[in-house]
């Protein structure tokens, strides 16, 4: 467990050190701010939109980043060799694969937490008064970042590329926001073709159970979180099987 | 002596996919070989002989297809036996952020040593390694000779019996060598064993007991001290000599790996 925490503070460090998660968190700041705007822009609802925008863009900057330091995680790690470094230790190849994904959570929950941060204070500005929505609606998104970044994480570990890592946890974000569509569609298939998109439906992180925007419902959030925990633990323990046969 | 590192018929075969066409490369082919207790034995070879895949395997890095690799009596694969060894991979990368004093400490900690011994031990690879007047500064603002410097500290904080070095050499200045070469003869009368390759013939020539010499993933031929002291042109002339004569081109072994 030492070990572990030893390797996720190092991904923390390295993540706050890197100049792409400065920028993220100025894009973050900005759009933000833009935001801003558009409750100007919308006078009678300012709040509310400004509310709404200002999640939307938290989820969206959250989710890139997981994405991206996900995919270039263990990419980046045998390109620089630092992975001989740290695999020729006595540590099993679990302990490096849990303190790495963990590092990964609390950079993104750094991120999250400096963006509501500044998104609080613009709410503030324009007298809104506390709601605990607020709360769910990031754990929310929270937990949608945790089922990409195990997915991105187990792409990474079979892809040869940064891009198709990237490509095909972006693909399956995109798809993830979308499978009350796709259940339609596959409604009307018949045959094969139904099954497989059924097995595909199953695969894709199904996000519409983790937008908590309304408020704390028990019996909602109890489904959403076992729902994200079981998808997250289902892709990392596939990670696993991936990694510790992977050479280096 | 004991051996301490021991490879009996090891084969290592390389496959890639693309496009449903597998292409297969030799890393190792029939490879014994037994690196004794407190020597230094040196690896020798042209780009690609099979060096590094030598020290992966010894390392647990790679799998073999066929034959075994034992260090330290055991399967290179156990928690005791990384307690044990300190490695220096090719033109290794630290990151930037650290400092040399936190990188050895991140390191140190991996190995499993505890606080106390970090600081005990940290304080005399740094002076070992000549790297006090520097423990402050970044990875970042360091020389190549001093990244070299930093990579041979991370593989002694633990204090290690066996040390696997790829090209530890590579890039360094003349004095940056013998700096790293009196160092490598200090870890030598600890008792120490080293197993190192390298380009530099004339470094290998001076510090190792015995030299091995890779072709195209096979040990062509093993070499002991009293075959080059005497010999003229040295372990130069005798290197060149066995890889242009040796004719045997590499192939697949006849045995289908597992």
């Amino acid at each position: 467990m030492k070990k572990i925490w030893i390797l996720a503070v190092d991904s923390f460090l390295e993540n706050i050190w890197n100049r792409i998660f400065v920028l993220v968190a100025i894009f973050g700041g900005l759009l933000i701010y833009a935001s801003l705007l558009f409750g100007v822009l919308a006078v009678e609802q300012e709040l509310r939109v400004l509310m709404d925008s200002g999640l939307a863009l938290i989820e969206m900057v959250t989710l890139i980043a997981g994405i991206y330091f996900s995919a270039t995680l263990f990419l980046k790690e045998i390109e620089t060799k630092t992975i001989y470094l740290v695999l020729s230790r006595p540590l099993s190849r679990l302990e490096y694969l849990l303190g790495r994904v963990f590092g990964l959570i609390l950079s993104l929950l750094f991120i999250m937490v400096s963006m509501s941060f500044i998104h609080l204070i613009l709410l503030f500005v324009h007298h809104w008064s506390w709601q605990n929505s607020y709360l769910w609606a990031l754990a929310g998104i929270f937990l949608k970042a945790l089922m990409l970044i195990a997915a991105a994480v187990f792409f990474s570990l079979f892809s040869t590329s940064t891009i198709a890592a990237i490509v095909f946890s972006g693909s399956l974000w995109i798809l993830g926001n979308f499978t009350q569509e796709i259940r339609f569609l596959t409604q009307k298939e018949s045959g094969l073709t139904a099954i497989l998109s059924r097995i595909l439906l199953f695969l894709f992180p199904h996000f519409e159970v983790l937008n908590w925007r309304g408020g704390f419902h028990e019996a909602k959030v109890l489904m959403g979180a076992s729902y994200a925990a079981l998808y997250f633990s289902i892709f990392l323990a596939l990670s696993w099987l991936i990694f510790r046969a992977k050479e280096f | 002596m004991p051996s301490v590192i021991s490879f009996r018929e090891a084969t290592k075969v390389y496959s890639s996919s693309h496009l449903g066409r597998t292409t297969k490369k030799i890393g190792l082919v029939d490879f014994s070989l037994e690196v004794e207790k407190g020597e230094a034995f040196g690896l020798l070879g042209l780009n690609g002989s099979g060096k590094t895949t030598t020290f992966k395997l010894a390392l647990g890095l790679l799998a073999l297809n066929s034959g075994t690799v034992k260090v330290f009596d055991s399967p290179p694969s156990t928690r005791a036996f990384y307690s044990r060894v300190g490695y220096v991979p090719e033109l290794p990368y630290f990151q930037s952020f650290l400092t040399v004093e936190s990188c050895l400490k991140f390191y140190g900690r991996l190995s499993g040593l505890s606080n106390s011994e970090i600081k005990t031990n940290l304080e005399r690879v740094l002076w070992e390694t000549g790297l006090v007047a520097h423990k402050e500064k970044r990875i970042s603002e360091l020389s190549k000779g001093l990244s070299q410097r930093v990579a041979l500290a991370q593989a002694t904080i633990h204090n290690p019996d066996l040390l696997i070095l790829d090209e530890p050499m590579s890039g360094l200045d003349p004095l940056a060598i013998r700096d790293l070469r009196e160092y490598l003869f200090r870890l030598l009368e600890d008792g120490k064993t080293i197993f190192i390759s390298s380009h530099s013939i004339f470094e290998i020539e001076k510090l190792c007991h015995r030299v091995g010499v890779l072709k195209e993933g096979r040990l062509i031929r093993v070499l002991k001290r009293k075959d080059w002291t005497g010999s003229p042109g040295g372990l130069e002339e005798r290197f060149t000599e066995i890889v242009q004569n040796d004719h045997l081109t590499g192939a697949l072994p006849k045995t289908s790996p597992r």
